[in-house]
């Protein structure tokens, strides 16, 4: 088996070579379905390398705005206080490495990569610097309870040095959109190669055909629900009528 | 197997038990078809609670009072407990008043102001009318232990304006001021701009203890009330949250729909007095719900939530 995957891994090197990368990046899946079935599903990726180095895996879901209200207490009553809205941040984040962030590179080279929870794409203009950061922080903190922020150093598995694979965990709120995923490659602390690919999650037709027609024309969405209850409270006032007339009769 | 009991929904993003939001349904619905409620201030709360988030549960729940008061309103009609009259100004005046909250809320919003005045006043009218309500059952218990008629109610304040136009209402069985049914519209309106809730909260007290309207009356005329306010509230949403889930508010509206039926037959049923201890203590597990809510610390002081695109 062994003798079986160091064959493999060397024709795998050899293909690396003559397209010119220096990291491969291939994943089990590059669309996922989201329907009934969807629970917690996995994305495995896999790739070489053309050198030992040292890797990061990060996968980032596709940016979002959110609104954020703080609550505090006043006159013994806790209530929201300071509304504001994110306009962009990551909706999920995957990181991973073969070894502890901080052995691979520096602070600098982390923050500037987007690996030191930096997710917010825009800062909150009502707020200064260190506002901004206190409430990325929370942010990333609430992503985390979610399942949606997840940081495992050391997880990303290395097979003679030259082989990585990886299983991205995609949890059941997941939103639908494209997520990107960039392998970072680093030698001595310096980054030296980097490869990209992407997957996307996806409504299944019917639900992807009403969130359409949503975006398009809400009035018409809205007047569709409308019609739908008012079809439905008639029926069973219809249906139930022998029911009423009889207890009417008692 | 358990699979075929899940369901996706598009807008809140998420899979949920198809049975558990029948059963969600059909309780709303039996509250609503019993008292004359939307249900909305129930069924937000539970929806909450399925991790579905906030905002789609308020836009979706007021589809599914849409249609569990248009099903209360047909049962309702048809023994003829609908004061179509008094209806029509209470819905005048709600369109006034929720035009009137979303001014006043507005402002609030830029003072800073608006959690905190309504979570307070939203507190306190719920505890004024538990008071009532309470106050109510405690009076026709004690003349039903007596064996004695109760007296008959003093006017109240508003009955005692000597407001213009007057006019004969069926429910109330005297003349009444055009203008009491529409303040009492407007109150409702503005608590319907405020709170996103069907209005029904401030309208069946209100008609029940400032119009002195026949407790027969109340459920099917605030029916008819809370389809129009809900209709209109689900056209705002999807025009500005757009967090309104189809998917949701029909299998909502499954349960809800047959659970009004359900609940308007027992209401039909049930003596009127136990109706009212039963009113009053929907009212007071919701004051309990609202209080402990905001008196208690919660447990994480920051909330995210996704807004749509």
């Amino acid at each position: 088996m062994f003798f079986v995957h160091i064959i493999t891994s060397f024709f795998l090197l050899l293909s690396l070579a003559e397209a010119g990368y220096d990291i491969t990046l291939d994943l089990s899946k590059d669309t996922l379905v989201k329907n009934a079935e969807f629970k917690n599903e996995i994305i495995k990726i896999s790739g070489l390398t053309n050198q030992p180095y040292d890797l990061i895996l990060k996968v980032t879901g596709p940016s979002l705005s959110y609104r954020m209200s703080k609550r505090e207490s006043q006159l013994g009553l806790w209530v929201k206080k300071d509304k504001l809205t994110i306009p962009a941040a990551d909706s999920y984040l995957y990181i991973s490495s073969n070894k502890p962030l901080n052995t691979i590179t520096d602070d600098y080279t982390l923050h500037m990569l987007g690996l030191n929870g930096k997710v917010f794409k825009e800062r909150i203009v009502k707020l200064d610097s260190q506002q901004n950061f206190d409430v990325e922080k929370e942010f990333c903190f609430y992503s985390e309870q979610k399942g949606l922020y997840l940081q495992r150093p050391g997880k990303l598995e290395t097979i003679a040095g030259r082989f990585y694979r990886d299983e991205i965990p995609i949890p059941e709120r997941a939103a639908s959109g494209t997520y990107e995923i960039v392998v970072y490659g680093f030698l001595n602390g310096v980054l030296v190669a980097q490869q990209s690919n992407r997957f996307a999650i996806k409504k299944q037709e019917i639900y992807s055909d009403l969130d359409k027609l949503y975006g398009k024309q809400p009035v018409l969405y809205a007047l569709l629900s409308i019609a739908i209850a008012l079809i439905s409270g008639f029926i069973a006032a219809y249906v139930f009528a022998p029911h009423q007339k009889i207890n009417e009769t008692k | 197997m358990e699979d075929i009991l899940y369901l996706y929904l598009p807008i809140a993003e998420i899979r949920i038990n198809l049975l558990l939001l029948i059963g969600i349904g059909l309780f709303v619905g039996t509250l609503a078809g019993m008292f004359g409620l939307g249900g909305g201030i129930i069924a937000v709360p539970l929806l909450a609670a399925l991790q579905i988030p906030p905002s789609v549960a308020v836009a979706t729940a007021t589809n599914q009072m849409t249609a569990a008061s248009f099903s209360g309103y047909l049962a309702y009609a048809r023994r003829g407990c609908v004061d179509y009259k008094l209806g029509a100004f209470l819905i005048l005046g709600g369109i006034i008043g929720s035009s009137l909250g979303m001014m006043i809320l507005k402002r609030l919003i830029e003072l800073g102001r608006a959690d905190s005045f309504i979570s307070l006043s939203f507190m306190i009218f719920l505890t004024v009318t538990c008071f009532l309500t309470l106050k109510d059952i405690i009076v026709t218990t004690y003349y039903q232990i007596k064996k004695t008629n109760p007296p008959k109610p003093r006017p109240t304040a508003l009955m005692r304006l000597t407001l213009p136009i007057k006019a004969n209402f069926v429910s109330a069985k005297r003349e009444i001021s055009i203008f009491a049914p529409i303040l009492i519209g407007l109150v409702g309106g503005i608590f319907v701009a405020f709170m996103g809730i069907g209005g029904s909260l401030v309208m069946i007290p209100a008609m029940l203890y400032v119009l002195r309207v026949s407790e027969k009356f109340t459920a099917g005329t605030s029916h008819l009330q809370i389809i129009f306010t809900t209709i209109i509230c689900t056209i705002m949403h999807a025009l500005t949250s757009k967090n309104l889930d189809i998917i949701l508010s029909v299998i909502l509206i499954i349960g809800t729909v047959i659970g009004a039926q359900i609940g308007a037959i027992l209401a039909k049923n049930i003596r009127q007095d136990i109706m009212r201890i039963l009113f009053a203590v929907v009212i007071l597990l919701l004051s309990i719900n609202v209080g402990y809510n905001l008196l208690t610390e919660p447990d994480c002081m920051y909330e995210f939530e996704v807004l749509k695109k």
